[in-house]
This record gives C-alpha cells, sequence and structure tokens, in this order.
C-alpha cells in the first residue's frame, strides 16, 4: 500500500548541455579574440618600470606606437618605417575628425631604447598638431597601479 | 494498444557527465590564469608634448623649471640649471624643493635611454608637479 501523497509521476528535468556548450564556446571565443588582440597592439618590450599616474589609463587608445630596443617602430605587431607612421598619424587624425588634440596616442618604447627615437616621433606628432601622449611603463612589483608618491 | 516493454514505466534521466564538464571548466582557468600571469601590468604617464623652439620662447609670471635628461662627461644624467644629478631619486629630492606653479619640462637628448626621460618624467609627478611638459632636444 502507497501512502506517499505523489500520485502523478514525478517530473524529469533533464539538464541543457547545449546551452552550457554554447556558452562555453562564447568564453574561448571572446578570450582567444582578447588575447590575440593584446599581442597585436603589445609588442614584448621590457617596459621602464615606474608607477605610472592615476588616471592616465581611462582611455582605450586610439594607437599604440611600440619601439623597439633597436628603435623599430611596431604597430598591430607589424614593422614600421617612419614615414608610414607618420602617414597613419595623419590617418588616425582624420579619423577622430580632424582635432588632433583628441586624438589618444600611447607609445610603448623599451627602455634601452635610445631616445632618439621617442624624439622623432614626438616631434613628428608636434608636427602634426598631437599635444598629447601616454608613455607606457611597467608597474613594479609590489607597486600601486597609477600609484606615484604625491 | 502499446506493446513497448517500458509501457508504463517513468523514463530514466540519463546520467550527466559532470565530471567531463569540470575537468574542462578546470583546464580553462588554468590556462587563463597561466596566460594572464605572463602580461605584466603597465600604467601610463601623460606628460604634454611640445616643441623645443616654443618652449624656449614663452615668457610667463612663472617660468617652468627645465630638466635636462642628458649625457654630462659621457654619463647620463639630469641636469636642472648648474646642478648635475646621477639618481632618479637626487632628482625627486630637488624637485621637491622647486616652486610647483610654473610646471616643469623635460627635455630629452637623443643619446641617453629612455628610460632616464621617463624616470625624469615619474619623479616630477611624484614630486608633486601637475604641469609635466616633454620637449624632444633638436636631433643632431
Amino acid at each position: 500500500m502507497r501512502l506517499s501523497p505523489k500520485t502523478s509521476k514525478e517530473r524529469l528535468v533533464s539538464p541543457d548541455l547545449t546551452a552550457m556548450v554554447d556558452v562555453v564556446f562564447l568564453l574561448i571565443i571572446f578570450f582567444v579574440t582578447t588575447s590575440s588582440f593584446v599581442k597585436m597592439t603589445r609588442a614584448e618590450l621590457q617596459l621602464t618600470e615606474a608607477p605610472g599616474e592615476s588616471g592616465a589609463d581611462s582611455a582605450t587608445p586610439g594607437l599604440v606606437i611600440n619601439i623597439e630596443s633597436d628603435g623599430v617602430y611596431v604597430v598591430d605587431g607589424e614593422d614600421i618605417p617612419f614615414d608610414r607612421l607618420m602617414a597613419m598619424i595623419t590617418v588616425e587624425i582624420d579619423k577622430v575628425g580632424g582635432d588632433a588634440q583628441s586624438l589618444d596616442v600611447v607609445v610603448r618604447a623599451d627602455r634601452s631604447a635610445g631616445l632618439v627615437h621617442i624624439n622623432r616621433l614626438a616631434q613628428g606628432m608636434i608636427d602634426r598638431g598631437v599635444r598629447s601622449w601616454r608613455l607606457a611603463t611597467q608597474v613594479p612589483p609590489g607597486a600601486a597601479l597609477g600609484g606615484g608618491r604625491s | 494498444m502499446n506493446l513497448s516493454p517500458n509501457a508504463g514505466r517513468p523514463k530514466r534521466m540519463p546520467p550527466l557527465q559532470l565530471v567531463s564538464m569540470v575537468d574542462m571548466i578546470f583546464l580553462l582557468l588554468i590556462y587563463f590564469l597561466a596566460s594572464t600571469s605572463y602580461a605584466p601590468p603597465e600604467s601610463h604617464l601623460a606628460p604634454a608634448l611640445m616643441a623645443q623652439q616654443v618652449a624656449g620662447g614663452r615668457a610667463a609670471d612663472f617660468a617652468p623649471q627645465v630638466v635636462e635628461v642628458a649625457p654630462v662627461a659621457g654619463e647620463p644624467a639630469y641636469r636642472i640649471g648648474e646642478r648635475v644629478l646621477r639618481s632618479v631619486d637626487a632628482l625627486r629630492a630637488v624637485l621637491e624643493e622647486l616652486p610647483k606653479e610654473g610646471g616643469v619640462f623635460v627635455k630629452g637628448a637623443g643619446n641617453v635611454e629612455t628610460r632616464w626621460a621617463i624616470e625624469a618624467i615619474q619623479a616630477a609627478r611624484d614630486a608633486g608637479f601637475v604641469k609635466v611638459t616633454y620637449v624632444p632636444m633638436e636631433l643632431r
């Protein structure tokens, strides 16, 4: 004699594996895409160790220029001659409506690269009306991000 | 008329392969943890840019301090006026004593390494200068 109040058949809940696999694949695609983006914009450089300044990291850069230790300019993983780099900056200025002041340029220079390469780039940007830039630094171990002494 | 042998019995739920799912999640977790640890955290310094001739000819109530980064006696050094400083700590200490209103210009000579100029800019920020301007020295 069955005394359980349940008289109807228990409903079976099957796990929706399709949705889970969808999410996992989406995550994989997202991380693979973003990691390749980081590789494209960031060359492997030994940056100068400095905590940087707070508030300088907020905006997404319009152009990331890497300068290797031998002075080669690298943009998106490609070695760029100086003349072509200047042409790229001009194109980027056009993209932001011709206002060079609003172009956000990040320069990632190897710590042992000669300053002549930065000076050349800086002078080229000044000639095109760019007045602000960001110099990338590597945060020293144990230091707070953007946590320079004030 | 249903002649199936399972007629009238509840359907059995197929077992969920939780082990393989957890394996995959842990593998992904380990992969992303390992890959992110290779990218050291980066920060930025944002000095203004100014051409040398403009910087030299500007007249203002508060004259900016000028830090030159250039070789002195064959070794890179920081120069403020007549003072020659060989370390960034010494530079920071001197900058902390200076008036901050006019800002500071960091002029970099081409024949020193990049890190000297960036450390000078960082020292100026650390010393409390809000207006820090980088001036590329003329190419020789």
